[in-house]
């Protein structure tokens, strides 16, 4: 499965010169995980181009298992036209795994081209895996098509939250063209149970004013939980205290939880995702990037 | 047009068709009680909002794929885009919204207008896949039918606008003739999203109604309501 060939170098010098201006990015990263007496450890990890994973140290509360925190990298400083990154991850039976990412993924105005991002994760039985990077910022003529493609196992819990800001709101950016594409799909036992394209194109300002699009709001995150015990979740997301600043509403489809959040700024949405994420974490402490 | 197709689209895109349409709206219930719409201005805007960036210009990019696969008797196409369509729901109520009216639907015009290369299963896709979204099930039937692909979705687009209309009129309220003047400026709107859904890919579904996705959410918690989305 982590086999090492990946397209990271460069185009020979004559093609930068005729087919594109800029040299273009590159990544793969790769890890994996699995499940040890003291609880979950690395297993494999494979890292090439722009793309790399930092384990930080973990320190569990007293009596409670190990989990392997990965914090994922993109060292060419953000994403434009052509860059390519892809990153799977794979948390095997009964582990612990939490990917997050060291920055926020900043997406540039692209002089050609889409910026590419698929993200691939496995969660095996018994497994639990969350998905928490931090926020992308798209900056205006931004353009970026991103895939979270994940495959679950009967009774593997998984949790992602991918939040979304519309510019620098302190420097008084405004997005007025670009593309944002996010097209989620997550499988169970091989089974489609949720997909949801998040897109934003063309005009922005314009499609991003409306009362039933974002009412001029900057910020967004979208969320899914899926896992064995989320029928008690549903209500315990809704008892968290809301803010007067922030749109947010949940839902059980079923299969899983979804919620959506909608606020001015990436600040007040991460205050208001922060209490949220670490209830359907089980109180674990979130990754340190995600502090306040 | 031919008549045959004309009666077909007319009958089957009316509100009194029995898929139940009067009783959901898209989470306009809850945008209505919270103060984003409150008159005819405010429902004109929502609601091409919805069709431009939300469920209208989604459903109209999964009509058209599914029109097509089922035309060319791609039955594979067909359940992937059935499947996309159900896991595409973005709520409790938006999934019963789709579902429920894709399932009264099938089973009417099954009844009433039955077609020849349909499988006569209860909704019964290859793969066991029993439930079809709204969208997917109109398009089967104007495909068996051999109906105008443009004019069939244009009048499934306009028969979910005219829907949301009669709920705006029955929540805000407004008055009737308010009503068909908020239905009368949608018309280029319906028609422009209906013609670039034509020629969209599979992969330009998806928008960013992302405050009414919130709404229908927060609908369920409601404490007074009409309707069931």
């Amino acid at each position: 499965m982590f086999d090492a060939t990946f397209q990271s170098d460069p185009a020979p010098v004559a093609d930068r010169a005729t087919a594109a201006p800029h040299q273009r990015a590159r990544g793969t990263a790769r890890i994996s995980v699995r499940a040890r007496a003291a609880g979950t450890v690395l297993h494999r990890l494979h890292q090439a181009g722009c793309a790399k994973i930092k384990l930080p140290n973990i320190y569990p509360p007293k009596d409670a298992a190990r989990w392997v925190e990965a914090v994922f990298l993109n060292t060419s400083g953000g994403l434009t036209g052509g860059d390519r990154v892809d990153l799977r991850a794979e948390a095997g039976a009964e582990t612990d795994l939490v990917i997050t990412t060291q920055a926020c993924e900043r997406v540039y105005r692209s002089s050609g081209g889409e910026a590419e991002v698929v993200n691939t994760v496995w969660v095996a039985e018994g497994a639990n895996a969350a998905w928490l990077p931090q926020e992308t910022i798209l900056f205006d003529g931004g353009r970026i098509r991103r895939r979270l493609d994940v495959d679950l196992a009967e009774n593997a819990r998984f949790l992602a939250c991918e939040p979304l800001v519309l510019g620098r709101v302190t420097s008084g950016e405004t997005v007025t063209d670009g593309l944002f594409q996010d097209s989620w799909r997550i499988r169970r036992s091989g089974r489609l149970i949720y997909a949801d394209e998040t897109r934003l194109s063309g005009d922005l300002l314009a499609a991003t004013a409306g009362i039933g699009t974002l009412a001029g709001a900057r910020a967004y995150a979208g969320l899914v939980y899926s896992g064995p015990d989320q029928q008690d979740l549903l209500q315990a997301i809704r008892d968290v205290p809301g803010s007067s600043d922030v749109a947010m509403g949940a839902s059980d489809l079923g299969d899983c939880l979804v919620a959506r959040f909608v606020a001015a700024d990436s600040r007040t949405l991460r205050r208001q995702l922060i209490p949220i994420l670490l209830m359907l974490r089980q109180n674990r402490p979130l990754p340190r990037v995600w502090q306040l | 047009m031919d008549k045959g197709a004309l009666f077909r689209l007319m009958a089957w895109l009316s509100p009194s068709y029995p898929v139940g349409a009067f009783a959901y709206s898209h989470g306009l219930e809850y945008l209505v009680e919270t103060g984003v719409v409150t008159d005819k201005d405010g429902l004109r805007l929502w609601l091409a909002d919805i069709l431009r960036h939300g469920g209208g210009w989604s459903d109209a990019v999964l009509f058209r794929h599914a029109f097509e696969a089922a035309a060319r008797g791609d039955r594979d196409g067909l359940r992937d885009v059935a499947d996309l369509a159900r896991a595409m729901a973005v709520s409790k109520e938006r999934k019963l919204e789709t579902m429920a009216q894709g399932r009264a639907f099938l089973s009417a015009t099954r009844a009433a207008w039955p077609w020849e290369e349909d499988d006569g299963g209860d909704g019964e896709l290859p793969g066991g896949e029993t439930e079809i979204a709204y969208p997917v099930a109109v398009a089967m039937a104007a495909a068996g039918h051999g109906i105008d692909l443009e004019d069939a979705l244009n009048a499934y687009l306009h028969g979910v606008a005219a829907n949301l209309v009669s709920a705006g009129v029955r929540l805000v309220p407004l008055g009737q003739t308010d009503g068909q003047r908020t239905l009368a400026a949608l018309e280029p709107v319906i028609g422009a999203v209906a013609r670039s859904a034509l020629t969209a890919p599979l992969e330009a579904v998806g928008g960013c109604a992302l405050l009414t996705d919130i709404a229908s959410m927060n609908h369920e918690t409601q404490y007074s309501r009409l309707f069931r989305s």
